[in-house]
């Protein structure tokens, strides 16, 4: 039963981090990139993927996979979210979609979502940041090491009558996240960050990077 | 003009007499109020110290990349194989947090810790540090002395703000701990 959930993230995550290492757009395959497009990626060397799925914690990957059994993916309020769901991963989709719904059907806040996947070139660039361009630093981690670079994180602005709105009520759109089996930035207890939201399904970055390939 | 001093004076009281029942209706016991700020002195000079001579220290990098949104760094350092020091980074994808905590005897005596707000989310490039809000934490024999947060009059907001000091110590603790 579980075995066509855990192929499709697998396959799902590693193919998408192939298609992120092509050139591609990451689950969609498509050129819709976002602010930096279809940005040319960087080989990150330093990458090992091993063809070794052992350290999977494959229990509690059952475990948590809270989506739907239809995997339906139901549209939003707004086309530009709709459109960087589709770039999340598979099994993320449906979660935060039903997630802008109900913030907005329940709550009565329009969220978008600001970002959803980043490529590991737009990781690279922002690592790059304060360190050999100018800027301030504003990342630890380079390009394989964010869980948007896997489509497992995304993060929600408020919109009012077409302006981008920080000024929300962040508890409970949070506490809405965390009852749909998200993880939110918000209860994070190194840096507080409210408008972010991400499903890891058990995995840690270093797991991520050993599934298959 | 006696009748003013005395009203001065009374004011100056009132205000000082105010700030240690509020310090005190939060558990920060304080036994000793007479050395109150001898001990805070004494604090700050050997943060100073340490902060001298930190390129005399041996120093440790440990990376907290699963702690937050934009990952992090802690560097520790040790004199004489003793932690003295230790600085936590964290990057958000809207601001990062700087941690900075300071030990003699192996107990913590100083935590400052300096939140940066961006002025947009990290993906929208080069972001500016639009406010930045500096907390110090000050303990003597490992309860708080005194901090520089400004206190809510709220019980709740006081509990909180109790319970996020709890989870920086925590956070603190157990960086030093895999030194």
């Amino acid at each position: 039963m579980w075995g066509g959930a855990i192929g499709g993230l697998t396959g799902g995550i590693t193919g998408g981090i192939r298609a992120a290492r092509n050139g591609n757009n990451f689950w969609s395959g498509n050129g819709a990139g976002g602010k930096y497009g279809n940005v040319p990626q960087v080989d990150v060397g330093r990458m090992k993927i091993r063809n070794n799925t052992s350290s999977i914690n494959r229990g509690s990957l059952s475990k948590m996979n809270p989506v739907s059994a239809d995997g339906y993916v139901p549209s939003t309020w707004d086309e530009i979210t709709n459109q960087r769901i589709s770039e999340l991963h598979p099994k993320l989709r449906s979660t935060a979609a039903r997630f802008i719904n109900r913030a907005e059907s329940e709550l009565g806040i329009n969220l978008r979502i600001s970002q959803g996947f980043r490529t590991m070139a737009e990781q690279d660039a922002l690592f790059a940041q304060g360190r050999t361009i100018a800027g301030n630093i504003v990342t630890n981690l380079r390009g394989c090491y964010s869980y948007h670079n896997y489509g497992l994180a995304f993060d929600v602005v408020g919109m009012s009558n077409g302006a981008i709105n920080y000024n929300l009520n962040w508890s409970s759109i949070g506490n809405l996240g965390v009852s749909m089996g998200l993880e939110w930035g918000g209860n994070f207890s190194s840096f507080i960050d409210r408008p972010h939201f991400q499903m890891t399904f058990g995995h840690t970055i270093q797991e991520l990077l050993n599934i298959n390939f | 003009m006696y009748t003013l001093i005395f009203l001065l004076l009374s004011l100056v009281i009132h205000d000082n007499t105010d700030s240690l029942i509020h310090i005190e209706k939060r558990n920060y016991s304080i036994t000793d109020t007479s050395d109150f700020q001898v001990k805070i002195d004494s604090i700050k000079n050997y943060c100073d110290v340490i902060n001298n001579d930190l390129d005399k220290l041996i120093t440790k990098k440990i990376e907290v990349n699963e702690l937050s949104s934009q990952g992090g760094e802690a560097i520790v350092y040790f004199d004489n194989n003793i932690v003295v020091k230790i600085v936590i980074v964290f990057y958000g994808d809207i601001g990062s947090r700087k941690i900075a905590a300071y030990y003699r005897n192996q107990k913590v005596v100083r935590i400052s810790d300096l939140l940066n707000k961006y002025d947009s989310n990290v993906y929208e490039g080069n972001v500016k540090i639009v406010q930045k809000e500096l907390t110090d934490y000050f303990f003597y024999n490992s309860k708080l002395l005194m901090t520089t947060k400004k206190q809510s009059n709220y019980e709740s907001e006081a509990i909180n703000e109790d319970i996020e000091l709890l989870k920086t110590m925590e956070l603190i603790e157990k960086i030093r701990l895999k030194t």
